[in-house]
């Protein structure tokens, strides 16, 4: 019998101010809502996605995921850790994750996902689905 | 005394994820959705970036707030006239969000098109975060129709003027974005 596998995911912010120090958040003025997105359709895939946890982090990067069509990575540390989605000779470590933070995308197959610590070490835990 | 305008800006964020498997059952008509064997179950995260309490201009998020009226935006109404209606439509050329050269903190957009499009194709957009020149090459994140991507920005290598978007078909699609300093 022919398993088949989706993903399916959802991004979203809530942008907010504060019109005094120390005061109460409203919603952003120059938003007025909170913003989500959800695919329509997962893509179907052939085979299962791998979840990887406990992964350490240093200040040395570590390839995570290349020829993959989705990636998630969630920092399960306490340190910042930047992600590269690039693997040119000028790659910059464009995104951040504190801890506590996931950034979850369909990606390119030609993306190789770097993750890094700026300095000391953390953690995290990361899924692909290709 | 209070002048109205935010002291303190920040962008609440988060990521839920359901990877899933559907097994064909008995009879072949019939499946079976359950979460794939790992994780078990779903994935996710969540966080605060902190933003520019003074925004590059208006035009950092493509929308404006519903209570909105246009006399009353900063700059001038006519230059950033390309999202009306809150969308940017996209053409399978690329696009720079922004001219504006400061760190970007935080970056959401949505791929507010719909599936099928006018030729019943599924019209991705796709993302590139290191665009300079007026062009990019590393289109690496791929939003589907009314999906959405959202990342906190190093805040020293990541640049607004640096991400840039564009349609993978020439049938387009239209997207709601905020870009950050």
């Amino acid at each position: 019998m022919a398993t088949t596998y989706k993903v399916r995911y959802k991004n979203h912010c809530t942008p907010q101010e504060q019109i005094l120090d120390g005061g109460r958040w409203y919603l952003d003025s120059d938003c007025g809502r909170k913003l989500t997105g959800v695919n329509d359709e997962s893509p179907t895939y052939a085979a299962p996605g791998t979840l990887t946890t406990g992964v350490s982090i240093s200040g040395s990067a570590i390839s995570i995921a290349s020829s993959k069509d989705f990636v998630y990575v969630k920092n399960t540390g306490s340190t910042q850790v930047v992600i590269s989605l690039t693997s040119d000779a000028t790659a910059k470590y464009v995104i951040a994750l504190a801890e506590g933070e996931a950034f979850a995308s369909e990606i390119s197959t030609l993306a190789n996902v770097r993750v890094k610590t700026l300095s000391g070490t953390s953690t995290i835990e990361h899924f692909s689905q290709t | 005394m209070p002048t109205g305008n935010p002291v303190t800006r920040r962008v609440i964020f988060g990521t839920y994820v359901v990877p899933s498997q559907s097994i064909e059952g008995e009879e072949t008509s019939v499946r079976h959705t359950e979460f794939q064997t790992s994780p078990a179950g779903t994935l996710g995260g969540k966080g605060i970036a902190t933003i520019s309490e003074d925004q590059w201009g208006d035009g950092w998020v493509s929308f404006s707030h519903h209570k909105g009226y246009w006399e009353a935006q900063g700059d001038v109404w006519e230059l950033p006239g390309e999202c009306w209606d809150g969308t940017l439509a996209l053409t399978t050329g690329g696009v720079q969000l922004t001219t504006n050269g400061d760190e970007c903190l935080f970056l959401y957009i949505k791929n507010t098109g719909t599936t099928p499009s006018a030729s019943g194709a599924s019209v991705n957009v796709l993302v590139a975060l290191d665009g300079s020149g007026g062009s990019a090459t590393n289109y690496y994140i791929t939003v589907p129709p009314q999906g959405s991507v959202c990342l906190r920005g190093d805040g020293v290598q990541l640049l607004c003027n640096e991400v840039y978007v564009k349609s993978h078909h020439s049938d387009g699609t239209t997207i709601e974005y905020i870009i950050a300093k």
